[in-house]
Formats: C-alpha cells, sequence, structure tokens
C-alpha cells in the first residue's frame, strides 16, 4: 500500500504511561508509548501476552478504569487532545470517530437485543436519526461486510449466529458510522482458519474503501505481515522497535524482533530446531532495570544496557530502542 | 481465588483484603470476643448458674445493675431462679455456637458427600439425590425441624441431627454444581487419562477444587443455624431447659417480659443479634474476598 | 504409517465413530419412511468413520478448525470417551473391547498432554505430587516392571527429579503449586507428568496453542527433544499448520469428523490434493507473504447436526460437481502413500 501523503497525522500518542495499582505495589503496564498514525495506514502493534499492547488500545478511548490509571500522556485525535476532553466529549468519539473491536463477538454482542439494534444504537445515538433511518442503514452496512440475507440477520438475535458471522455484524456496526479510526484488539483469534480469512479480507476490503486508519492488535505476526503497513513492536510494556513493515520483518533491528520473528514457525520450509529466545518475559512486578530485554538478549554484553535505551529514530519512520542494534 | 489461600498468610491478598475491609474487621472481632466468652465461660463468668448451690431464690428478678438499683454482683440482672443474666448468656453461647458449629459440620459433611456423589456420577444416583433434595426444600426448614424434635426429646445431640437433616441440601447443591463445572476441566480427564480409580479422583482432585463455596457457604449458614436452634428453642422444642442456649433463655424470660422484668429476656436476645450480626459481616466479607474476580 | 508399511502401526483405528444424541425423547423427529414410522434421533455426528494408522517413532498430526472432531478423536483413543463404533488397536489389541480394569495398564504406555496449560493442573496439588501419580499408579515404566511391584519411595522421588530436570524445570520448585508457574512452564509440567512413566505413545491435544509465539519454540524443540531421547511416537493435534510443518512426519486433515486428506507432511504441504486443504492453508496467514491472499473456500461450516449429503464439503468446494452431493467419496491413494477423500482432486 502506498504511503500516503499527510499533512497531518490523524492520531499522535505521546508519551503514554498506564499504571495498575495492586494492593502490594504500582505495576506500570504501559511505560513512556509514542507512536503516530496516518490516516488511512494500518498499524500493527504486535507483541506477546502481558506486553501492553491491548492497554495501548484501551487507553486511547480511555476505557481504562481502576485499578488501572492513565498517569501519562498526550492523545491527539483530529486536533483535539483525548486527554484532556470530559467524559461527555468522550463519549461522543467512541463508538463514533473511534470505533473498537473486541477479541470475543459472543462478549461483545448483548445477547438480549437484536443485531440489528445495536448497530441502529450507536446511529440513532450519535447522528442523531429516527429510527427507521437507523435501521435501514444497519441493513445496508450488514450488505456492506457481505452478510448473507441482511434482512433477515438485522432481526436475529447474536446466538442465532456463528461466530464469522457474528464479529460480521461487529464489524458493520464499526463501519456503520465510517469512523476515522478503528481499533481492532485480536479481532480473529477466536475464529476459525477459513472464517479468519474471510473477516481479515473483508476488513482489508473495507478499510481501503473508507480510508479509514486502522490500528491492529495481535500476537499472530502472519497476520499483522499480511494487513499492517506499520508495525511497532512491544515488548513489557514498551515500544522496542517500530517502523514500515517491510523494513520490520525483512530487516528487524532489535534482538528482540530477530528472535520473535525467528521463533515463528514457517509453513513452508522445515528446521530440525527452531530457534528460540531462552526465559521469560518478566513479570511487570519484577521488570530489570534499564533494558527490559537485556537478561534474555545475545548481543547484550555491556553494561550500557543498565541504562534505559530510549525510542531513537535512525531513519525516517524507523524506530529502535536498543544500545547495540543490529545493523 | 486459590493463589490467595495458599500464600503466605502475612502477604497474602485475603489478608491483606480483610485489613483494608472494616466491616471485614468488626465482624471478626465481636466472633473472637464471643467465642472466647464462650470457651472461657466456666473461668470468666461470675456465677456457674447451673449450679445449683450458687444461686439463691432471693435474688430473683434483681434488676440489671447497670440500667436499674439492682445488685453490683448482677450486671445485667437475675431470672426468676435468681441466676445471674450475663452468666447464663455465657453459657448460652456456648451451647448456641456449639449447637451452630456442630450442625453445620454435620450439615455440609452429609451435603458435600451427596452432592459430591450426584454432580461425578450424574444418572440414577444424580436424579435421586436431587429429588430428594427438592422435596425437602418445598417445605419450610424450620416445620421439618420442628416436626422432627416432635418424635425426639428435646436434646443437644437430637437437635443438632435436626439441623443437619434441613441444612444438608444447600450444600449438596452447592457442591453438585461446582462438581459439575470441575468434572469438564482437563485435570480431571488427566487424572483419568493416568489410570486413577475414582474415588481417588473424587477425593483427591474434585474436593479440593470445590471448597471455596462451600467454605463461604458454612460461614453464612452458621448464623441461620443459630437462629433456627434459636427459634426451635424458642418454641421449646429445641435444647432442655437445663441447659439452654441463647434461644431458651429467650423463652424462659418470655411470659414476664412485659411485666417490668424485662431484662431476662431482651439481653439473651440482644447478644444473639449481636452474634448473628458479627458471623453475617466476616460471612459477606469472606464471599466477596473468595469470589475470583477478573484480572488481566 | 500406510498401509503399505510391513510393519504393524503402533496404534491404529478402523471406522472410528462418536455420536452424540442432541435434545431429549421428545424431540425424536417422526418420519415416515420403509413404510413404518420411524423417529429419528437428531445426533452430532463429531466423529464420523476415520481411519488412521500410526507407527513407531512417527508422529501424526490432525489439523482442522474448530468442530472437525479432531480432539473428540483424541479421547477416543485414551478412552476417555467411549466410541459409538469402530475399532481401536494399539500394538494388536482392541482397547475398545477393554473394560476399565483391563484398560488399566495400557495407561501406562499411552499418554496424553492437553491444550490449556491452565486447567490441565490439579491448582490445589503440588507440582512434584502431580509428576508423581502417575508413578504411583503404574511404577516406574517398562524396565521396573507392573505396578504391582512395590516401588521404592528414593527411587520414584529420583525419577521425578529427573524428568522435571529433563523438562526444563528447576527442581527446587517442586513444592510450589501451578498457578505459580506460566505458561510454558505449566506446559513443561504437563510433559512431565506425560512421561514420567516411559510411554509409548504420546497424544498432544494443542499443546501450544494457548502459548505465545516464543514460548511455543522452547515448547516445539523440547516435544522433539523427547522424541528424540525416549524413541517417543506422537499424535499431535493442532489447528496451526505452521506448528505442524514443524514437528510432523505425517498428516491426516479433518473435515467435519472425517479424514479428507492423509499423507506425509512434506507432500501434504507442497501439493495438496484435497479441495479443503487447498482452501486451509490459502487462508492461513503466513509471515512470508506481504498481502491478503483471497480465501478459497467460501460460506460458513455447516451444522454438525445437518451434515451436506455426499460429500460433506461440496457446498463450500470450488470444485464440486453433482456426483459430489450424492456420493460419500471413500479414502483412496492417490499417490505414494497419500490418501485423499475426493472424487475429483486437484
Amino acid at each position: 500500500m502506498t504511503q500516503a501523503k499527510v499533512h497531518q497525522d490523524l492520531l499522535s500518542v505521546r508519551n503514554l504511561s498506564v499504571c495498575f495499582h495492586t494492593r502490594k505495589n504500582t505495576l506500570t503496564a504501559v511505560d513512556d508509548v509514542s507512536f503516530s498514525l496516518p490516516t488511512g495506514v494500518t498499524l500493527g502493534v504486535v507483541g506477546e501476552s502481558g506486553a501492553g499492547k491491548s492497554t495501548v488500545a484501551f487507553s486511547i478511548l480511555r476505557l481504562i478504569d481502576s485499578p488501572g490509571e492513565i498517569v501519562s500522556g498526550r492523545i491527539e485525535f483530529e486536533g483535539r487532545d483525548l486527554m484532556a476532553l470530559s467524559e461527555q466529549e468522550m463519549e461522543g468519539i467512541r463508538g463514533n470517530r473511534i470505533c473498537m473491536i473486541f477479541q470475543d463477538p459472543m462478549v461483545t454482542l448483548n445477547p438480549v437485543y437484536r443485531i440489528g439494534d445495536q448497530i441502529a444504537e450507536g446511529l440513532i445515538l450519535h447522528r442523531g436519526s429516527s429510527k427507521k433511518e437507523a435501521h435501514e442503514r444497519a441493513i445496508t452496512a450488514l450488505r456492506e461486510v457481505a452478510m448473507p440475507s441482511p434482512e433477515l440477520r438485522a432481526r436475529a438475535y447474536p446466538h442465532e449466529l456463528s461466530g464469522g458471522m457474528q464479529q460480521r455484524a461487529i464489524i458493520a456496526a464499526a463501519i456503520a458510522l465510517h469512523p476515522a479510526l478503528i481499533i481492532a484488539d485480536e479481532p480473529t483469534t477466536a475464529l476459525d482458519a477459513t472464517i479468519q480469512a474471510q473477516i481479515l479480507e473483508l476488513l482489508s476490503r473495507l478499510i481501503k474503501e473508507h480510508s479509514t486508519s486502522l490500528i491492529l492488535v495481535t500476537h499472530n505476526l502472519a497476520v499483522v505481515a499480511e494487513m499492517a503497513d506499520m508495525i511497532a513492536v512491544m515488548y513489557a510494556g514498551r515500544i522496542i522497535e517500530m517502523g514500515y513493515k517491510a523494513d520490520i520483518l525483512d530487516h528487524p533491528l532489535h534482538p528482540y524482533t530477530v528472535g520473535l520473528l525467528e521463533s515463528v514457525p514457517s509453513m513452508t520450509k522445515t528446521t530440525s530446531r527452531i530457534k528460540q529466545i531462552p526465559g521469560l518475559m518478566p513479570s511487570l512486578d519484577d521488570l530489570p532495570p534499564g533494558c527490559s530485554f537485556s537478561p534474555r538478549c545475545s548481543s547484550c554484553r555491556t553494561p550500557d544496557c543498565f541504562e534505559r535505551p530510549p525510542l531513537r529514530e535512525i531513519s525516517p519512520g524507523r524506530r529502535v530502542a536498543c544500545h547495540f542494534p543490529l545493523t | 481465588m486459590i493463589s490467595r489461600l495458599n500464600a503466605r498468610l502475612g502477604e497474602s491478598e485475603l489478608w491483606l483484603d480483610f485489613r483494608a475491609s472494616l466491616s471485614a474487621q468488626i465482624g471478626a472481632f465481636i466472633m473472637v470476643v464471643f467465642t472466647l466468652g464462650a470457651l472461657f465461660a466456666p473461668l470468666i463468668s461470675p456465677q456457674d448458674p447451673y449450679d445449683l448451690t450458687a444461686i439463691n431464690i432471693l435474688d430473683a428478678y434483681q434488676p440489671s445493675w447497670l440500667f436499674g438499683e439492682g445488685d453490683s454482683r448482677f450486671l445485667l440482672g437475675t431470672d426468676a431462679q435468681g441466676r445471674d443474666i450475663l452468666s447464663a448468656i455465657l453459657y448460652g453461647t456456648r451451647v448456641s455456637i456449639f449447637v451452630g458449629v456442630m450442625g453445620v459440620l454435620l450439615a455440609a459433611t452429609i451435603g458435600v458427600s451427596l452432592g459430591l456423589l450426584a454432580g461425578y456420577f450424574g444418572g440414577f444416583v444424580d436424579n435421586l439425590i436431587m429429588r430428594i433434595a427438592d422435596i425437602e426444600l418445598s417445605f419450610p426448614s424450620i416445620l421439618i425441624a420442628l416436626f422432627i424434635m416432635f418424635f425426639w426429646e428435646p436434646g443437644i445431640r437430637n437437635i443438632i441431627v435436626a439441623i443437619a437433616a434441613v441444612e444438608w441440601v444447600l450444600y449438596a447443591r452447592t457442591a453438585r454444581a461446582s462438581v459439575l463445572s470441575e468434572r469438564e476441566k482437563d485435570y480431571i480427564d488427566a487424572s483419568k487419562a493416568i489410570g486413577l480409580p475414582v474415588h481417588k479422583i473424587m477425593f483427591r482432585h474434585v474436593l479440593p477444587n470445590i471448597m471455596a463455596p462451600i467454605i463461604v457457604i458454612v460461614n453464612v449458614r452458621f448464623a441461620w443455624v443459630i437462629i433456627l436452634e434459636a427459634s426451635l428453642s424458642f418454641l421449646g422444642a429445641g435444647v432442655p431447659a437445663e441447659r439452654p442456649s441463647l434461644g431458651r433463655l429467650i423463652l424462659n424470660g418470655y411470659e414476664m417480659l412485659f411485666s417490668g422484668y424485662w431484662w431476662t429476656s431482651v439481653f439473651p436476645g440482644i447478644a444473639l443479634v449481636l452474634m448473628v450480626f458479627g458471623v453475617n459481616l466476616l460471612g459477606d466479607w469472606l464471599r466477596d474476598a473468595l469470589n475470583p474476580r477478573l484480572t488481566k | 504409517m500406510t498401509k503399505q508399511t510391513m510393519a504393524t502401526p503402533l496404534l491404529s483405528t478402523e471406522g472410528l465413530i462418536k455420536y452424540y444424541p442432541v435434545g431429549r425423547q421428545q424431540l425424536l423427529r417422526p418420519k415416515w419412511s420403509d413404510n413404518r414410522l420411524r423417529f429419528d434421533r437428531k445426533m452430532v455426528k463429531a466423529v464420523n468413520g476415520v481411519d488412521l494408522s500410526i507407527s513407531k517413532g512417527e508422529t501424526l498430526s490432525l489439523v482442522g478448525e474448530s468442530g472437525c472432531g479432531k480432539s473428540t478423536v483424541a479421547r477416543l483413543i485414551l478412552q476417555l470417551i467411549k466410541p459409538t463404533g469402530g475399532k481401536i488397536s494399539y500394538d494388536g489389541v482392541n482397547l475398545v473391547e477393554l473394560s476399565r480394569h483391563k484398560m488399566a495398564p495400557f495407561r501406562k504406555d499411552i499418554q496424553m498432554i492437553f491444550q490449556n496449560p491452565y486447567g490441565s493442573l490439579n491448582p490445589r496439588m503440588k507440582v512434584v505430587d502431580i509428576i508423581t501419580e502417575p508413578i504411583e499408579v503404574h511404577g516406574l515404566g517398562a524396565d521396573q516392571g507392573s505396578s504391582s511391584e512395590r516401588i521404592g519411595k528414593q527411587a520414584a522421588v529420583a525419577r521425578v527429579l529427573q524428568v522435571m530436570q529433563e523438562c526444563g524445570l528447576d527442581s527446587n520448585h517442586g513444592d510450589r503449586y501451578p498457578h505459580q508457574f506460566s505458561g510454558g512452564q505449566r506446559q513443561r509440567i504437563a510433559i512431565a507428568r506425560a512421561i514420567v512413566t516411559k510411554p509409548k505413545l504420546v497424544i498432544l491435544d494443542e499443546p501450544v496453542s494457548a502459548l505465545d509465539v516464543s514460548i511455543q519454540a522452547q515448547i516445539l524443540n523440547l516435544l522433539k527433544d523427547m522424541q528424540a531421547m525416549m524413541e517417543l511416537t506422537y499424535l499431535f493435534i493442532s489447528h496451526d499448520l505452521s506448528v505442524v510443518r514443524q514437528i510432523s512426519t505425517h498428516v491426516a486433515v479433518m473435515y467435519l469428523g472425517a479424514i479428507c486428506e492423509l499423507g506425509r507432511c512434506d507432500d501434504i504441504f507442497s501439493a495438496p490434493r484435497h479441495h479443503y486443504t487447498r482452501a486451509l492453508f490459502s487462508a492461513v496467514p503466513d509471515i512470508s507473504s506481504r498481502s491478503r491472499r483471497s480465501t478459497k473456500a467460501i460460506g460458513e461450516l455447516p451444522s454438525a447436526t445437518d451434515l451436506p449429503s455426499g460429500c460433506t464439503f461440496h457446498p463450500r468446494c470450488p470444485a464440486a460437481q453433482e456426483k459430489c452431493r450424492v456420493e460419500v467419496p471413500k479414502l483412496t491413494e492417490i499417490s505414494e502413500d497419500q490418501f485423499c477423500a475426493c472424487h475429483f482432486p486437484a
């Protein structure tokens, strides 16, 4: 996909930090994360579980509740700082300008309301449409997501649909209002392979048609390889590498990214032993000082890694947080 | 939730939760006071109210020293036989707590065993046990207990059995529900795959994992059992007059309630209410604290 | 593993069937056929005639999407569920006919590792006890005699510690409980438990699906090492094709309860012949691709109670013809050691 020429980024996150307060101590789930997203671009946020990627996604919409807390950061969206808005103003943005797609469709949809009603709800709320108009728009949206027999399905309850169709309905709700940004948190992990493929294809087509930006949060590198334009790799609450997809996947610079890509089994080649990264991602209450990857890093040999490496821009659009990035 | 019980006590989340909850601490305090009072009754009560030589009929109906102009020996007054009410309460609490604890334990043992069998084996066994439970639940429990006591003389052992006969149902149902959900879990399949005999699977694998809701119920029902026993005793069908529980004490003073000798009934009543309140406070906190919460 | 192999396979199944009745007696559907009123029970045909075999030292992977019956096949082989029909031969013995008592000694040789690292270990048991339990039932494995021998406590403890170390667990952590370990470590505990009695066949039901990619690599390597060291045979169940590619010698693809393609791993992956296999392979995102390819299978999975007639894949198959609607294709050998259940394979 062409690198879109943008005058101003659609979304700009600066120095976002999120903490969780437990009775024992305070954990930093997201540590000083910054990135920008132009219009019409798909950003893949990858990392393993516990890396903080879902927390970042939720923070953009300010959906972090106690015991979590957004401690600092500026989130600029369409020229406004989302952190400075009141809760009422945020409600005007959620489901309207920024829509979110969650992992489990069974849990996202309200089981006691019909699909059509749930899609129409957003239209009535944010566009002031009449019930009739909203329902017609809902059916149009269902048609756009290639839902078979949309008029029939609009009157169905969530449990009457399969997982794939539920996720289509959710995507219909997400695009019905033509948001500028969609945030998808593991949207296909709960689905079968063939259904996953259909949903990804659908999502890909829709965001292209409407020039919607997409933040795709996932642990599945293969999905990101197919869908994203840019990739941000997270580890223990920090972004440790970021750049255009081809650069990250073909020429990774951070040792963790390298290790991660090598651990992904390939469908096309066999090896006798899959390369593995030794050890485990540290838990949030036990982070090593300085570079959080250093205990597992094979190229880290010097005491410099005791100092936290900042996310530095090496070339336009390419950033790495490492004292000794691979060249 | 399991982690909360397993970690070292001082650091465990359960303890930290307890320290943060004022109502739990009040409840625990009340329980501790009553339990200690009951345990050490012979040592701390001013008088042994069932020692016939220690009481003097001439002391009858002395008003409470705290409220009236009574004798300083009788802080809460005396009853018709000259027994010190405070002492009677201390001894009465003993009976109440004893009956409560034993009743609950017996009910839990029977109920959990039956629930375990019903849940694990399903089919006919499950149907049989659950239908009996359903039948029993269609009657008010106090009526069943009264009915049982009707055929037996009043006595502590009998009333414990009567209480258990009424209470087991809740434990059985709860245990069965937990068993049904644990039974589907992989570690049960793993035990079967290893070839463990059925009884070992039930007692080593299933039983420890269903105890959490049972513990909560034990605590909550303890209060109810105390009240049940008190009600039965108040109706004359519970413990005998020679070893009264708090409920019996309330009955003993009941007729004279409106004749002006209110303290013989009211103070045991207050003690009962206070104790049950403490149990409930603690039980409420425990139920929420042991509830598996969703954390990321 | 194929029908041409001379040696007896270690494990084989013939016509394995598992049907679950759905609903209660009142929901029997009346049907007039053969001049009689018949009542048909609605059935979920979870496993609908599976023939497979595994030879010693091989790793056969069962792949398919959810609902295809692969996990059910695993549980049927272990006799955790009773089959509705069919035969399961282990070392020549038909396991289906065995009583629970007679089945018991076989459980030493056939072990299972489950998918969910959080659910497959008893949360209230110490890790060392979890791993010792199979020894308690079976003794110490093939070279130590039967379980009726009194196995010395010391020998058992020594074996458990040895196995923990082999699986990458710190032997000092035996006193801990499962929740104190990470997902990957719990799978190591599950692996230790499975191999402590020196089994011959290990069934693995999605053992790495719940794990992160870097941990997944560690566990897969461990499994490969164990297999080499102990001469194990694996039946590997997974929906993740790239994992399957790395670990299998042979692959069987399942769809709606039956095997549609079967063969050597390299053959299946380089030249899949069944249209479902091709659709599946094209659907799975691969890290080397850089854009979304279009899928070859359209539509939804049919309900398991109402299987399509003839070839169950025909409603979604791009190459379906009239014959596919009518006749059920049998698993036939289309090239050396490659089997396909299709009337018109690619």
